[in-house]
């Protein structure tokens, strides 16, 4: 928890600067749908998700950011029995995957008025940690792995300053050692200054 | 301004969401029974179909001398654990008026309890280290303790029961000087581990159950079709 909470503070303290108008800052609560190989350990489509994005403008249509998302999967799973280390063992399993992205990110934006269209690409690290609870033990396994999220959506100017936004965004981790590759479409809902 | 006042609000928000994002199912005890099993690969348990079962439960424990009271749930336990073998086509030999071994195997019952207990220390706890200096004098009626307790703040007791098929004509490895450990052939074992609270009709629906699941997930024991 300690740990989260320190990324995204360290994300805001290098990118807010004096350059008021090239900044914004949006956050978007992102509920998603587990995919591939995310979905054969925790299928299912979940409400818990945010991401804290912060993007400086480098040219009209094109901003360079920051973001740092959270997004957790979890799933009971009654009767079924899975090997470990030589035992067969069955009961109640209580799994949760936590995935926490960081990326470096552009995004190009096309002004139409007061909506501007805009296509985003991120790319980074994220950091996974997948949880098995059975009977009164854990299993808990975690890794860093790279990672990658293209994006689409709408923003839209609320007054002069505010922002409200509508993405899809898939996240893609990639396979490491042991460790399989986890993948999820995130649907974001935001709000946001500029 | 505003920015003044919605990007802490903004921060605030994502804080909320962080804490509020680690979400654990809330699970009764009979959600947190296990059943698990584990054989020797190399066994052929098709050339095994008779047991011989004492009738008592060994009680794994570093004080040998506690004298248990006798309850109904031991005797479940021994009756389940029977039935479910004899269900799934083994023979039982009871006979042990004579010397020679005339079972395939012997089916050993254990009980191990545990308790697990969770204490809270406090950050006063290491309040002992600050020296008392003249402004700050130690009246006799209150007495200086070098450091607080710790309580505990709630614990449960977790049993596990194992059930060991060892093969009785196998040769036992004896011990030897400076290691005073008897090896047994065991070929499979059995294990049902749950928390240990409820009524005792509970506790024995639930060790049903759980043994049943252990016979039931050992289908190599099978000598024919289950139901």
């Amino acid at each position: 928890m300690k740990k989260y909470t320190f990324i995204f503070i360290l994300c805001l303290a290098s990118l807010i600067t004096r350059g008021q108008d090239e900044i914004s800052v949006v956050i978007n609560y992102m509920p998603s749908l587990s995919l591939g190989e995310t979905a054969d350990f925790t299928k299912n489509f979940s409400p818990r998700g945010v991401e804290l994005e912060l993007d400086r403008f480098i040219a009209d249509d094109l901003s360079l950011g920051l973001s740092v998302g959270w997004n957790v999967f979890r799933e009971k799973v009654v009767g079924e029995s899975f090997e470990y280390n030589n035992y067969l063992v069955t009961g109640t399993q209580f799994r949760y995957s936590n995935i926490v992205p960081l990326n470096v990110k552009t995004k190009k934006y096309f002004s139409m008025g007061n909506q501007t269209p805009f296509i985003g690409f991120g790319l980074g690290t994220s950091y996974t940690r997948r949880t098995n609870d059975v009977g009164i033990f854990s299993i808990i396994d975690n890794q860093w792995q790279f990672h990658i999220a293209p994006e689409a959506g709408i923003q839209a100017r609320i007054g002069t300053e505010m922002l409200a936004s509508l993405k899809i965004k898939y996240s893609y981790s990639l396979k490491a050692g042991n460790f399989p590759a986890m993948s999820y479409l995130g649907f974001g809902i935001g709000i946001g200054i500029n | 301004m505003k920015r003044v006042i919605v990007l802490p609000g903004l921060l605030l928000i994502v804080m909320m969401v962080i804490h509020s994002c680690s979400p654990e199912f809330d699970a009764s005890v009979d959600e947190l029974d296990l059943a698990i099993t584990s054989y020797d690969d190399t066994e052929n348990f098709g050339d095994l179909s008779s047991f011989y079962m004492p009738d008592t439960i060994v009680y794994i424990g570093d004080d040998v001398t506690i004298q248990r009271e006798e309850s109904s749930t031991e005797q479940h336990i021994l009756d389940k654990v029977r039935q479910n073998l004899l269900d799934i086509g083994w023979t039982e030999v009871s006979d042990t008026t004579n010397d020679d071994i005339t079972s395939d195997v012997a089916i050993m019952v254990s009980v191990l309890e545990a308790d697990i207990n969770f204490y809270y220390t406090y950050w006063w706890d290491y309040w002992y280290w600050y020296p008392w200096d003249w402004w700050y004098p130690v009246y006799p009626g209150y007495p200086v303790y070098p450091i607080y307790p710790v309580y505990p703040v709630y614990g449960y007791t977790v049993g596990t029961l194992i059930i060991e098929m060892v093969k009785a004509k196998d040769s036992v490895t004896p011990p030897v000087e400076g290691n005073p450990i008897i090896k047994l052939p065991v070929v499979w074992t059995g294990m049902v581990n749950g928390i240990l609270s409820g009524s005792e009709a509970n506790l024995q629906k639930r060790l049903t159950k759980q043994i049943e699941q252990v016979f039931y997930q050992s289908e190599y024991l099978h000598k024919g079709t289950i139901d």
